[in-house]
């Protein structure tokens, strides 16, 4: 493989030509079943990657430091290939598959970080000037990066996280092992990739945009749970992109604001994602096809999914997982400190943190199944599923389906053998509710 | 009353016909070239021509099975996993569980008064299912019908290390050259097959006796390794052929007429 | 004395393996499993328990670990967690591991789950080496000897500790010592001989170990393998690969193996705890973290050097690694690795594998041809 010399930028000039496509068919003919506020979304990822290849061009830093907020307080512009490789589904994901089998690069791991490296050694995506590696969300994510660091001569920096949430329980040796760490790559990175300099101004200023869109989603979460469900599944499967990532974070509060007043008008009209009544709630986790749409399969079945289960999210949107601002006993944190916290999500720590977030989400949102996706080659998430089963049929009463698959290579995706066995769990989920109703 | 149920498989179509709730005929065939729809109506009719009844005369014709969108002259379609629990249910003797084994599939429903309360299948590997059979039987020169009373026969133990179905043809193949004895192996191959609907069975929890449908439950030496694996009692139903169970099942939930039972 | 050696080295063969362990619990005393070389052994017998490294089982099948652990998970991990459940390792009262991956995590937990065993502790053990991660670690093992010591209701005396240090410093000492003599032309033993007397310390009391090998070495200093002229001499990579029956797969393709890079070999016993005047547990930690380590500490390129330097030592022709299939740091470090032993010029064959021995005749035509090249350019190298 050849190392990657010059700003890769195939993807992102796809990417701004895809935005600008939408917002132009939103403005000309605007599809009333999807959010208005979709417009603005559209409009802050393509001034994203606007920034991001003329970043490129002028030799300004292009990187990730932690989350959005400490990379841009660098002087950095967000580098989210991981993210980005997310979104490579269908022909475009098949062919990275091509190369990584004639490559060796690992293929039995999560798909997206299979992707993220020919992603970057072809050229298809910008190669960094910095980037940090971490266990905060995964083993993958951080061998991915270490893998595309050390083969491409990137230079980056280690931040590990402890197994022990030192979030949950408010642990101050955790917290400062993790802000020890925090200083130190600021200091490296100062040192190393010219034009950074550390403005905490700037990341106080971020970590409160963050802090505000955050807010909102905590009263979506709360709509979340009226029954009938008014988002579709696609709206609850989205992974979200703080503010701090764009370079317009003010844009992406009011985004959300905007959003938010949207899902509670379909909730005064008493709108239902499902059809043609909901008759079933389901907690989606992990991941999924992302080629194909089971979500819409299911809505047409009268099955509502109000909420999918991603790393850290249900745990901002539900209150559980303390936010920037949130408080912490006894004092204030340091600007650098929220950022250790943050990086502290349930899914990379101790299994029961992960097996207790399902069980909030379910009763929060009165669901009745749980749809537990084993991505293939996630040790995070795979190995729990079984015991999240139990422990929801024991606790809850409700069943959950352990179903395997890929979320971004299509191309041994059984349709017939993947809908039949959704089908089967949705009439099980049925049988099961209606006994719930009327057992004593 | 007369209730008909077709279950269109993925190799067989099987029909069953109930008077009264009670079974008056059967019929299966293999599904070959040609209409799928026209494949199933004539097995339709002849099912109906053994019991001696004019189709105008069926009351209501339920559907299931992987190939029953096809069917437009069913009265509904109903999924699959209704059908097999229903006929499960109907069945001497009472099991809280049964395993349905195919070609494609293996699946162990947890059965709740004839509804499916938990359901545990093969991931996307074909090793636990039909199909492992089917690629094992080759190179061994044998039926998948003749295997079950070959491996009745065996004396040793040997084992198939690898967990995958084309690895483990290459394998039985060095076995084949080593000299092993055939049915020595085809109890090996049961054995590995076995392992896997193990592992389903023991999601499930503490199963003690379950009822094995689907074609592969007439295999003798299966249900046997099947039951050395997972120390549990194989029900296999005496009263009708378990490939015709899911069709029985079927025809079953048309004779109650539960529309708002059908699937979502 | 080949007998006495024989029967050493077929210690952790499935009919062997528990013999001490259940030895020593009929003294009235416990046993503490562990599956990764990270975890401060020392600390476990200075409190009278008896470090026992887990070998899960041999056999293909795994159905009650297949209920929590899908396929296309880390191998020895499922295997482990079979040989818990279906009873293999009742006798093991305890087990103790550090977070290697995400694999050995959710092990943990699904182990917490069916609370089995009795005692179950995990370790943090940071991905890279710093003062900062040290500290961590430092702590990590303060923790760990005081879960210890509330477990066995000892009190750990210092004194002790300190006494252990040299048992285990002496035993890797001796293992070094058996290390150099695969060093020479003709080597005193083949790879799955090394690794069998590797595997042999981690199962029994160290101090019995150690009279044995020292017992041993003489004899070892004038043994001989059998060796054709000719052979290529590799060094093995991999990771949780306890089965001699692969060393012996690439020894039977033709090679000689001088050297491995195994968590079950060379690393278990490479580096010795240094300078424990002062702070007798920050050298345990120390020597425990601070050292190239596995994949699974993403500084690859010390793990490159050392490797480089050993197969220097010990002239190799080439390097066979046998992956253990989704074990994800090595699969990640094979990248890194190529470029390197590329950069180097240096033959370099990396394949998967089952944990449990299999798939041989596949592995066997790879590897065959693999030596064939590396023959090849021996020959045409030589004078």
């Amino acid at each position: 493989m050849k190392v990657q010399e010059n700003a890769g930028l195939i993807y992102i000039k796809h990417e701004i030509a895809t935005c600008e496509r939408r917002i132009k068919r939103i403005k000309e003919n605007p599809d009333p079943s999807k959010p208005q506020s979709n417009i603005l979304l559209y409009e802050m990822e393509r001034d994203f990657r606007i920034e991001q290849r003329e970043a490129c061009k002028t030799g300004k830093p292009v990187g990730i430091a932690s989350m959005g907020g400490l990379t841009r307080a660098m002087g950095m512009v967000p580098w989210d290939a991981i993210m980005s490789a997310d979104r490579t589904h269908g022909k475009a994901a098949t062919q990275y598959f091509e190369t990584i089998r004639k490559e060796g690069i690992p293929e039995h791991t999560c798909d997206r970080c299979s992707i993220l490296i020919p992603m970057v050694q072809q050229g298809d995506f910008p190669k960094p000037q910095f980037t940090f590696m971490s266990n905060f969300e995964c083993i993958p994510v951080l061998f991915a990066h270490a893998a595309l660091c050390h083969t491409m001569d990137i230079p980056s920096f280690n931040i590990d996280i402890p197994i022990k949430s030192f979030k949950m329980d408010n642990d101050e040796e955790g917290l400062a092992y993790v802000v020890e760490q925090l200083r130190e790559m600021v200091a490296y990175i100062e040192k190393t990739v010219p034009g950074t300099k550390y403005n905490e101004e700037l990341l106080v200023e971020l970590q409160e945009y963050d802090r505000q869109f955050l807010l909102e989603f905590r009263k979506l979460w709360k709509l979340k749970a009226t029954i009938p469900c008014p988002l579709s599944g696609r709206e609850s499967f989205r992974e979200i992109r703080l503010p701090s990532m764009y370079p317009d974070p003010a844009k992406a509060v009011d985004y959300m604001r905007l959003y938010l007043k949207e899902i509670e008008e379909r909730v005064e009209k008493g709108f239902s994602a499902a059809q043609p009544e909901e008759k079933l709630r389901l907690l989606w986790s992990v991941a999924g096809p992302f080629y194909d749409d089971p979500f819409s399969w299911l809505e047409q079945r009268g099955v509502s999914i109000p909420a999918a289960e991603m790393t850290v999210y249900n745990g901002w949107f539900s209150g559980r997982e303390a936010m920037w601002g949130d408080p912490w006993p006894g004092r204030k944190l340091t600007p650098l400190e929220e950022e250790a916290r943050q990086m502290d999500f349930v899914w990379g720590r101790e299994g029961h943190y992960w097996v207790d977030t399902h069980l909030h989400s379910c009763r929060d949102l009165h669901l009745d199944g749980i749809i537990y996706f084993q991505q293939w080659g996630c040790p995070t998430s795979n190995s729990l599923g079984k015991v999240i089963a139990d422990t929801a049929e024991k606790e809850l009463g409700i069943p959950t389906l352990l179903i395997e698959g890929r979320m971004l290579e299509s191309s041994m995706f059984d349709k017939k053998d993947f809908y039949g066995r959704l089908e089967e769990f949705t009439e099980i989920c049925a049988a099961k509710k209606a006994n719930r109703q009327t057992s004593p | 009353m007369i209730n008909v149920g077709l279950d269109i498989g993925s190799q067989f179509v099987k029909t069953v016909v109930l008077k009264d709730r009670i079974n008056v005929a059967t019929c299966v065939d293999k599904l070959g070239s040609g209409s799928i729809e026209t494949l199933v109506f004539d097995n339709y009719i002849t099912a109906l021509q053994k019991a001696g009844i004019e189709e105008k005369n069926v009351d209501y014709t339920v559907a299931t099975g992987i190939g029953r969108e096809f069917i437009g002259f069913a009265d509904i379609q109903i999924s699959e996993i209704l059908c097999s629990t229903r006929g499960v249910n109907w069945l001497p003797p009472p099991t809280g569980f049964f395993l349905d084994m195919g070609m494609e599939k293996a699946i162990v429903v947890k059965n709740h008064d004839g509804k499916p309360f938990q359901s545990f299948r093969n991931d996307r590997c074909a090793s636990g299912t039909g199909r492992y059979l089917d690629i094992a039987a080759k190179p061994l020169g044998l039926s998948v019908e003749e295997m079950g009373e070959v491996s009745l026969k065996s004396t040793k133990e040997i084992s198939i290390s690898s967990n995958c179905a084309v690895f483990a043809e290459s394998e039985i193949i060095s076995l084949i050259h080593q000299k092993e004895k055939t049915e020595d192996i085809v109890r090996a191959i049961f054995k590995s097959m076995a392992s896997k609907v193990h592992s389903l069975i023991l999601k499930m929890g503490n199963v003690k006796n379950l009822t094995m449908i689907g074609g592969f439950a007439k295999n003798v030496g299966l249900v046997k390794a099947i039951e050395l694996e997972a120390g549990c009692e194989v029900i296999v139903p005496s009263i009708i052929d378990p490939q015709l169970v899911t069709a029985l099942g079927a025809a079953l939930i048309g004779s109650e007429n539960e529309k708002t039972t059908a699937s979502l | 004395m080949e007998e006495k050696f024989q029967t050493l080295i077929h210690s952790n063969d499935p009919e062997n393996r528990n013999k001490w362990a259940l030895e020593w619990k009929e003294q009235g005393h416990k046993v503490i499993g562990l599956l990764d070389i990270y975890v401060p052994e020392e600390i476990i017998s200075a409190a009278g328990l008896l470090p026992w490294r887990i070998t899960g089982t041999w056999d293909a099948a795994v159905p009650r670990a297949a209920v929590h652990r899908p396929s296309m998970t880390c191998r020895y991990c499922t295997h482990v967690l079979e040989s818990f459940m279906n009873g293999d390792l009742d006798f093991v009262d305890g087990l103790v591991t550090t977070q290697i991956d995400d694999d050995f995590k959710r092990l943990y937990d699904v182990l917490n789950y069916i609370d089995k065993p009795g005692f179950l502790h995990i370790m943090y053990l940071p991905h890279t080496t710093s003062k900062t991660t040290l500290d961590m670690w430092k702590k990590s093992v303060n923790s760990f000897k005081e879960a210890i010591e509330t477990y066995s209701g000892n009190k750990i005396d210092p004194d002790e500790l300190q006494r252990q240090v040299l048992i285990y410093n002496k035993m890797r000492a001796l293992l070094r010592e058996v290390y150099e003599l695969r060093k020479r032309e003709v080597p005193a033993l083949t790879g799955a001989e090394a690794l069998g007397l590797t595997s042999a310390a981690r199962i029994m009391p160290r101090e019995l170990f150690n009279e044995q090998l020292e017992q041993l070495i003489p004899y070892l200093n004038e043994r001989k393998i059998e060796k054709s002229d000719g052979k290529p001499r590799i060094f093995m990579g991999g990771e949780w690969l306890d089965h001699p029956g692969y060393v012996r797969l690439v020894e039977n393709a033709g090679a000689t193996v001088v050297m491995d890079e195994f968590d079950t070999g060379s690393q278990y016993f490479w580096d010795i705890v240094y300078d424990t005047s002062d702070d007798l547990l920050g050298a345990l930690a120390k020597r425990y973290m601070m050292r190239p380590g596995l994949s699974r500490m993403a500084q690859w390129e010390m793990q490159a050097n050392r490797n480089l330097a050993w197969m220097n030592e010990f002239n190799a022709d080439g390097v066979v690694e046998l992956r253990s299939l989704y074990s994800l740091p090595l699969d990640y470090r094979y990248l890194f690795m190529r470029k390197i032993y590329d950069n180097n010029n240096i033959f370099y064959l990396s394949l998967n594998r089952e944990y449990h021995l299999s798939g041989q005749g596949m592995l066997q035509t790879r590897i065959e041809a693999f030596l064939e090249m590396v023959e090849r350019k021996y020959r045409a190298t030589s004078v």
